[in-house]
């Protein structure tokens, strides 16, 4: 017997939002009790911390995102239909991550910030995954998808960089083995496989 | 050197009172972390016996001292984890006692000791050194100590003896990162000094901070302290020390050669590859303020400059 958890229609799409936004939810409870001046997980260097966090639950959601249309086509979950919202969530991540290193770790010094930018390959990784994301966010309106038309898939395709760009970025990171950087090389190497797999197969369908 | 100071001059007692209601205040945390802790995972008897009949405090500093709640709870050891607040949640169970230290090599008086051996003879000090972490943070802790020159010199090492090595326990059952699938690095972790640096009166083998002896979390029974090199010099947990002839290996330079070396001097005129060594955030932060100050030669303890005359600390093999 298979039990069947099956969530009323109009209840999903809100429960895809608060699962997104938990982790800013937490984490921004921990920021302002640490405001506050309590004494938290995150008060002896708060900079260090919630920029792994926000990078964690960025490159996490991103991940998630490309992986809507595989999970429908492998096991029949209809999940696509939310990727445009967990695409904008993780940019939201995103921006958090940007932020907080500006603010927390760089003490809002906008001449560090450059530095640090070129100065550093894994940090301008990051901020080119960044600006490759940033016209997704601003063309993700459905006026916009009906006025690009066919460009607006051609232009969507940048999510691949951009993923690949932000692992790199992770992976360039890691101070010892670090099992979180493993996975989400291993999770965007499979990702990219199936749909490699998939583009050749039409491909080959089509020369025939 | 600072002048010999009172204890009570330099180490304020509400730094005691609030590492006390820190310990009462968060039972109900800490005892939901450190569930099932035994009476084995407390210190021994005889070091609380030892730290409480008083020491001296023979390096002050007019620098906010980092308070023990922080010092604490943001803590890199592998063994435990790689997170920072791992090793407090994870190390409860740690046994430090009984502990003994195996020291050989090229020295008259090898032997497997007791620490009862190693620290009962020793005069503990109090000594409140800046702690600058690779990782560009650094923190002010007042250790509890004595001076490595002291047990070496009762060692008697031989003129074959020309560096020191420093190993840290193996024991998998202990330690949750020694026996996951895929550990961070090599263990057991080791270090290793030149004879003059293992000499150096700044150089410390701490057995406590803060007053009380040391927190599993943060290297007890025993580690060492050498303030002007990066933090991950200050191996924790000592089980081994051996006086060797050529420079041992250190295990963050054997994992990635191109960002670590075997002297890890504080350098702010040397980057890491990957993130400026030119300022740190002492921690804590105030609030969500970032401290960040620019970082010191030799971490301030220019005292030691004379140790690497002649040699040229930005080329590679020095740093
Ligand atoms: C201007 C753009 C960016 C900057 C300046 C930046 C900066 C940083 C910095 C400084 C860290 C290290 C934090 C630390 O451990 O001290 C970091 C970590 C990270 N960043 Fe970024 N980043 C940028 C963009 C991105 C983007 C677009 C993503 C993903 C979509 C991302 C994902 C990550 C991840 C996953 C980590 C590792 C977190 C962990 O340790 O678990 N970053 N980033």
């Amino acid at each position: 017997m298979s039990v069947q958890i099956s969530l009323p229609q109009p209840l999903r799409r809100p429960l895809v939002h608060v699962l997104c936004a938990l982790p800013l939810l937490y984490w921004g409870w921990q920021t302002v009790l640490t405001a506050q001046g309590q004494f938290t997980v995150i008060s002896t260097d708060p900079g260090a911390v919630l920029a792994d966090k926000s990078g964690f639950w960025a490159i996490n959601l991103l991940l998630a995102s490309l992986a809507l249309t595989p999970l429908q086509r492998l096991f029949r979950l209809r999940w696509v239909r939310y990727r445009r919202a967990v695409g904008l969530w993780a940019f939201v991540y995103v921006l958090t991550h940007i932020l907080v290193f500006y603010t927390l770790i760089l003490g809002r010094d906008l001449a560090e910030f450059w530095h640090e930018v070129v100065e550093r390959p894994y940090i301008l990784l990051g901020a080119l995954a960044a600006l490759l994301l940033l016209p997704l966010v601003l063309t993700s309106t459905q006026a916009a998808m009906r006025l690009l038309k066919k460009r607006w898939q051609q232009l969507h395709y940048l999510v691949y960089p951009a993923a690949i760009l932000a692992v790199i970025h992770q992976l360039w990171q890691v101070k010892s083995f670090e099992i979180g950087a493993v996975i989400h090389t291993l999770v965007l190497v499979l990702l990219l496989g199936l749909r490699l797999h998939w583009w050749l197969r039409s491909a080959r369908r089509r020369v025939s | 050197m600072a002048d010999r100071l009172t204890e009570n001059d330099v180490t304020p007692k509400h730094i005691y009172l609030r590492r006390r209601e820190f310990m009462a205040g968060g039972a109900a945390m800490l005892g939901a972390l450190t569930l099932g802790r035994d009476a084995l995972a407390t210190p021994a008897d005889w070091m609380q016996q030892k730290i409480g009949a008083g020491f001296d405090t023979t390096m002050a500093t007019d620098e906010r001292i980092t308070p023990f709640e922080d010092a604490s709870t943001y803590n890199n050891y592998f063994e435990f984890g790689t997170g920072k607040s791992d090793p407090v949640n994870r190390s409860g169970d740690f046994r430090t006692d009984p502990w003994s230290v195996e020291i050989g090599g090229h020295c008259r008086n090898p032997g497997t000791y007791a620490l009862e051996d190693i620290v009962q003879p020793k005069d503990l000090e109090e000594r409140i050194y800046r702690l600058r972490c690779v990782e560009a943070w650094s923190m002010v802790i007042p250790w509890l100590g004595f001076p490595l020159a002291s047990l070496i010199e009762r060692m008697e090492p031989t003129s074959d003896a020309k560096y020191v090595r420093f190993e840290t326990l193996y024991d998998p059952d202990q330690y949750p990162n020694q026996r996951a699938w895929f550990p961070a690095m090599d263990y057991p972790y080791v270090e290793g000094l030149r004879m003059d640096e293992a000499m150096h009166p700044l150089t410390l083998m701490a057995v406590g901070m803060y007053g009380e002896a040391l927190p599993n979390q943060n290297g007890a029974p025993m580690r060492l302290v050498v303030p002007w090199k990066y933090g991950f010099k200050s191996i924790k947990a000592i089980v081994k020390i051996e006086f060797v002839s050529e420079q041992p290996a250190n295990s963050w330079a054997v994992m990635q050669p191109r960002e670590y070396g075997f002297y890890a001097n504080v350098n702010p005129n040397v980057d890491h590859p990957r993130w400026s060594q030119a300022t740190e955030r002492r921690l804590p932060s105030t609030g969500l303020q970032a401290n960040r100050i620019p970082t010191r030669m030799f971490n301030g303890y220019e005292e030691v400059a004379h140790l690497y005359e002649g040699m040229d600390l930005t080329r590679h093999r020095y740093i």
